[in-house]
């Protein structure tokens, strides 16, 4: 298991180089000068040219990636944010915070809320119960997040005057409405695939043979079904974590909140390069280290991988 | 001898056309999924028919109804122009929907050569391209195509490429998954061994024995797309004003949403009408094709 694990780690290095030579050369043909936003519009021409010179702008892209990379990996440096002068790590350090409480407070209401209601839609399949959650997670799949972001602001910061319309002066008040935005979607499709999965397990052999052993519904359902329907369901949430980290991105947007998707949008409008590069270098890096996460709780909860990957160990 | 031939050639070709068509009747008898697709056609058509049974010009701009409440002259009110609001819906169903379909068409050209090649071919191919896909796929999907679109440009061919690209990777995973389970087939064999092209195995014999999950996740994807560009214009990446776009009215309408909040209401309306469409149809495609479902 260790070995696995160290493994997937060291296999997440070329990931994180692929993705910042990727992230690197969509920068690179991103239209716009960044001396220029650098220097503002009453730049001369030699001034511009000079500055450019400086940050190394005209130098051949191999060169420019070459630097970055060697910046990045091997000094660890994320660099300059253009606009704001600072630390591009610190800054997104100091916006983190806002952005992961959002997520993972997403993610918790995606497995909490959205499994036990795909389990009770299951149980009552065909039922009345099944049928209005269903329609209800078809629908919550079917929402852009910022429209329903905007109209519970609308109807519970507006015209009912319960939660603060945006910022995040309020303490947990200020990340009600947030959270419920970005995570529906997340909660619908949970429920709509626990259902499935959970139907599946009901309809296969191992089940009947409990149900015709004389065991409760409740011991069939909690002790023998439950367990099996939810590994693929770990997948879902591993996904939808990126779904998440994603979203915030909107989310933010729409509420004001000075998180890492903000501070990337706004660099994106200002040019700000090294801030975009960082931003999506650490969600990355979180995003993938997430994965890796679900990965091993697969294997922990799925005896057939454990025995797999065990079975190979033993070859070897 | 030929009569022979011409037989099971015949043979095959209805079989073939039975087991589309049971998929159809399947179909047919689930009456969300037939909701969906009429409600679908209906708005594709009123897309197409815009300039004709649009009650306004979309530009049309006019000083007095700046801001219109809803009323029998202006069914969803006016914008902060003077535009009417439904006439835009009714444009701006070209663009959301012309995005949607175009950005999961070209992530599924992408994905399905891809996927084949990958799938039949396995070894070093499969290696390298499945290892440039774990890298794509590390990026979430969202921050992947504000980036690329933030890099190429707004516009609708841009957004087109920008969306595709973070859709390429599943398509991939799906198709090669289900070709590997086919590949070890009596059947594939049977075909190289009576010399079929290599392009033929592929697309008379492969393809059409996999492409079943991806149909689903195809009908299910253009939602989600839609979805995501309209987020792109939310932001103001993607289709920007005064091209007639739902997320662009959006976020038009923005910053007047506590008084005048029917200039967010109906273009979010449109974007969820559409979304849930597709997914009742794509939900009845899925048990449709299920064989677990059959009956």
């Amino acid at each position: 298991m260790i070995r696995y694990i160290g493994k997937r780690l060291l296999w997440m290095i070329p990931v994180m180089l692929g993705i910042a030579v990727l992230i690197f050369s969509i920068m690179y043909i991103c239209p716009g000068d960044p001396a220029q936003s650098l220097l503002g519009p009453s730049a001369s021409a030699v001034e511009l040219a000079a500055k450019r010179e400086e940050m190394g702008l005209n130098d051949p892209y191999i060169v420019r990636l070459g630097r970055y990379l060697y910046q990045t990996f091997i000094r660890l440096d994320l660099g300059t944010s253009y606009k704001f002068g600072t630390s591009v790590f610190a800054g997104l350090m100091e916006r983190m915070q806002y952005t992961l409480v959002i997520a993972l407070l997403c993610m918790c209401l995606q497995v909490f809320v959205g499994t036990p209601l795909g389990i009770m839609a299951a149980t009552h399949h065909n039922g009345l119960w099944d049928r209005i959650s269903m329609f209800l997670a078809l629908v919550g799949v079917s929402i852009p997040a910022f429209w329903l972001a905007l109209m519970l602001v609308l109807i519970f910061a507006v015209n009912l005057g319960w939660l603060p319309t945006s910022g995040v002066a309020n303490g947990i008040a200020s990340f009600i409405l947030p959270c419920i935005a970005n995570s529906f979607a997340g909660i619908a499709s949970q429920a709509r695939h626990t259902r499935s999965s959970m139907l599946e397990v009901i309809r296969s052999d191992y089940i009947v043979t409990a149900k015709a052993k004389g065991l409760s519904q409740k011991t069939v359902l909690f002790k023998h079904a439950l367990p099996n329907a939810l590994i693929p369901i770990i997948t879902i949430v591993g996904n939808g974590m990126g779904m998440m980290l994603g979203g915030t991105v909107i989310i933010e947007n729409v509420f004001a909140i000075p998180g890492v998707g903000r501070y990337m949008t706004d660099a994106i409008n200002s040019r700000d390069y090294p801030v975009v590069m960082g931003g999506v270098l650490v969600l990355g890096l979180i995003f993938s280290l997430i994965m890796l996460l679900v990965d091993i709780v697969y294997a922990f909860v799925d005896p057939r991988i454990k025995a797999q990957y065990e079975g190979r160990k033993g070859k070897k | 001898m030929s009569t022979a031939v011409n037989d099971t050639h015949v043979g095959v070709r209805t079989r073939r056309q039975g087991q589309l068509g049971q998929v159809m009747h399947r179909l047919r008898k689930n009456k969300v999924a037939m909701l969906g697709l009429v409600i679908m056609l209906l708005l594709i058509a009123m897309a197409l028919l815009s300039p004709w049974i649009a009650p306004y010009n979309y530009a049309k701009t006019s000083k007095a109804d700046r801001y219109a409440s809803p009323s029998w002259q202006h069914l969803f009110g006016c914008d902060a122009m003077g535009r009417d609001i439904l006439s835009r819906i009714m444009y701006g169903a070209r663009a959301s929907l012309w995005l949607g379909l175009m950005s999961t068409l070209v992530a599924t050209v992408i994905g399905v050569l891809l996927g084949s090649l990958v799938g039949y071919y396995g070894g070093r191919v499969d290696n390298i391209v499945m290892r440039i896909l774990d890298i794509i796929q590390a990026i979430p999907g969202m921050l992947l195509s504000i980036a690329i679109s933030a890099a190429l440009g707004s516009g609708i061919g841009n957004t087109i490429l920008a969306l595709s690209i973070g859709g390429v990777p599943m398509t991939v995973r799906l198709l090669r998954g289900s070709i590997l389970t086919v590949r070890k087939q009596e059947y594939i064999e049977a075909a190289e061994k009576i010399n079929c092209s290599k392009w033929r195995v592929i697309t008379a014999h492969i393809l059409p024995n996999s492409i079943a999950p991806v149909i689903v996740s195809v009908t299910m994807g253009i939602g989600n797309t839609i979805l995501q560009a309209a987020s792109l214009s939310y932001i103001g990446l993607g289709v920007q004003p005064p091209t007639p776009e739902w997320g662009a009215m959006l976020s038009e309408g923005k910053s007047m949403i506590t008084k005048y909040p029917h200039l967010c209401i109906f273009p979010g309306l449109a974007i969820m009408l559409v979304v849930l469409c597709l997914n009742m149809l794509g939900d009845g495609l899925r048990d449709a094709m299920d064989p677990k479902l059959k009956n």
